[in-house]
């Protein structure tokens, strides 16, 4: 009997080691899928406006910091938001407060165009050194706001206008000014092209997702995975 | 009505003795929750096959390393996930674990004929699952190449479909299990 079972649970582990082990590494071109979702530009425009060159790196946490986390999201995700409120937490006070980790936010917003409007106030915050407390302030907001009640269908509704945004940051930004006509203007549309196409090659196919010591993370995944990840980057130091 | 729900009451009754003879019995109850460790895992990687291989043939980590590794996203499930995911993937590999362990104990007992039409369910409930269990709050999943042919692009219809696919494997799981029970009770002690 116990031969039968162990023979099953071989049977069983050594499938699923054997579609770990063949499984053939992610050859899809998403970028496609991603672009058409962005009310950014034109899908086919994407690849001639990114800009790879100037695009400033969104970072929270020491920039000296050895090891990077990069977090591809959308400030209207739920699950981006949870994670924020969760794993995203842990990290920053076990990893990032430390110095050992910083996380470098790239935006992947598919979920509308308000998405597309927040992702570029990212870039507007991050112009006046105030890209974390963005970060923060914005998720914090739709989560006290929507998804806190349990309205997860705010997802898809115009939620963050212009307006929320000036709102939400009125009291770290110094030139408000400056800030309302960034968000206007669509120049740094460039920079967010560039975050998708890099999404793509990252295999990234939804949000959040995650590069981590060479490996991409997709979908929410418990802090034990970032914690075990980092620790292997950290050793190798 | 009355006499076909009587039916089905006592059937179940007979059905769940059975189990809960089948579970009693160390190896089994041991067998069951290894189904149930890999089909939770199977699951819940499903989106991240690249990282679980990454993991399982890094030489840097030591084997309990990766043991915590995977027993950890079983732990933190319902914190990684929505709760109605997060039960949806715990009810669908427990039925699952359960499932194959009584589907052992039959054959080993009663044999494959008499067992071949009842336990059908088992392994296209997982193959709905797997499909089903990576999270799809957001964006993607492995259904959504599927579902996006089909004309569907909303994340939020993806969710509900992939839960909605969990429930419905778990549903067919139930069903070879009420069968299974049943089988099994009928093995002598």
């Amino acid at each position: 009997m116990l031969k039968l079972i162990l023979a099953t649970a071989a049977i069983v582990g050594s499938v699923f080691a054997l579609f770990l082990l063949t499984a053939p590494e992610s050859t899809q071109d998403t970028r496609f899928e991603a672009s058409d979702t962005v009310p950014l530009d034109e899908t086919d425009k994407i690849e001639e406006n990114a800009d790879f060159d100037n695009r400033p790196a969104l970072i929270i946490g020491s920039k000296n910091a050895p090891v990077t986390l990069v977090e591809y999201g959308d400030f209207k995700c739920p699950a981006c938001n949870q994670f924020h409120h969760s794993v995203g937490v842990q990290l920053r006070d076990e990893y990032v407060e430390s110095g050992d980790v910083k996380i470098e936010f790239r935006n992947y917003p598919f979920l509308g165009p308000d998405s597309g409007l927040a992702a570029r106030g990212s870039y507007c915050a991050n112009d006046q050194g105030v890209f974390q407390a963005y970060h923060d302030k914005v998720y914090e907001y739709v989560w006290e706001k929507f998804y806190s009640k349990g309205n997860l269908g705010a997802e898809f509704e115009d939620i963050l206008t212009t307006g929320t945004l000036q709102e939400i940051m009125k009291d770290d930004i110094s030139d408000t000014a400056t800030f309302a006509s960034c968000l206007a203007s669509k120049d740094y549309n460039r920079f967010i092209d560039a975050d998708l196409l890099l999404g793509a090659d990252d295999g990234i196919t939804g949000t959040p997702g995650f590069v981590l010591a060479g490996q991409t993370i997709t979908g929410p995944s418990n802090y034990n995975t970032f914690k075990t990840l980092i620790e292997l980057e950290l050793r190798k130091l | 009505m009355k006499n076909k729900i009587e039916l089905f009451l006592i059937k179940s009754r007979v059905s769940a003795t059975g189990i809960g003879r089948v579970l009693i019995k160390p190896h089994y109850f041991l067998g069951t929750i290894i189904f149930i460790f890999l089909a939770a895992n199977t699951i819940i990687w499903s989106l991240n096959f690249e990282l679980a291989r990454f993991i399982i043939t890094e030489p840097a980590l030591t084997v309990a390393d990766k043991l915590n590794f995977f027993s950890s996203s079983l732990r933190d499930i319902f914190t990684t996930y929505e709760s109605n995911q997060a039960l949806g993937i715990a009810l669908f590999s427990v039925l699952f674990g359960i499932n194959i362990s009584v589907l052992i104990y039959v054959l080993k007992n009663i044999g494959l004929k008499k067992i071949a039409k009842q336990s059908g369910a088992s392994g296209a409930g997982l193959i709905v699952a797997i499909l089903a269990g990576g999270c799809v709050a957001c964006g993607t999943s492995l259904l959504a190449p599927i579902l996006v042919t089909l004309g569907a692009t909303s994340s939020i219809f993806l969710r509900d479909v992939s839960l909605w696919l969990l429930w419905v494997s778990s549903a067919l799981i139930l069903l070879s299990l009420f069968q299974l029970g049943q089988l099994a009770r009928t093995v002598q002690a």
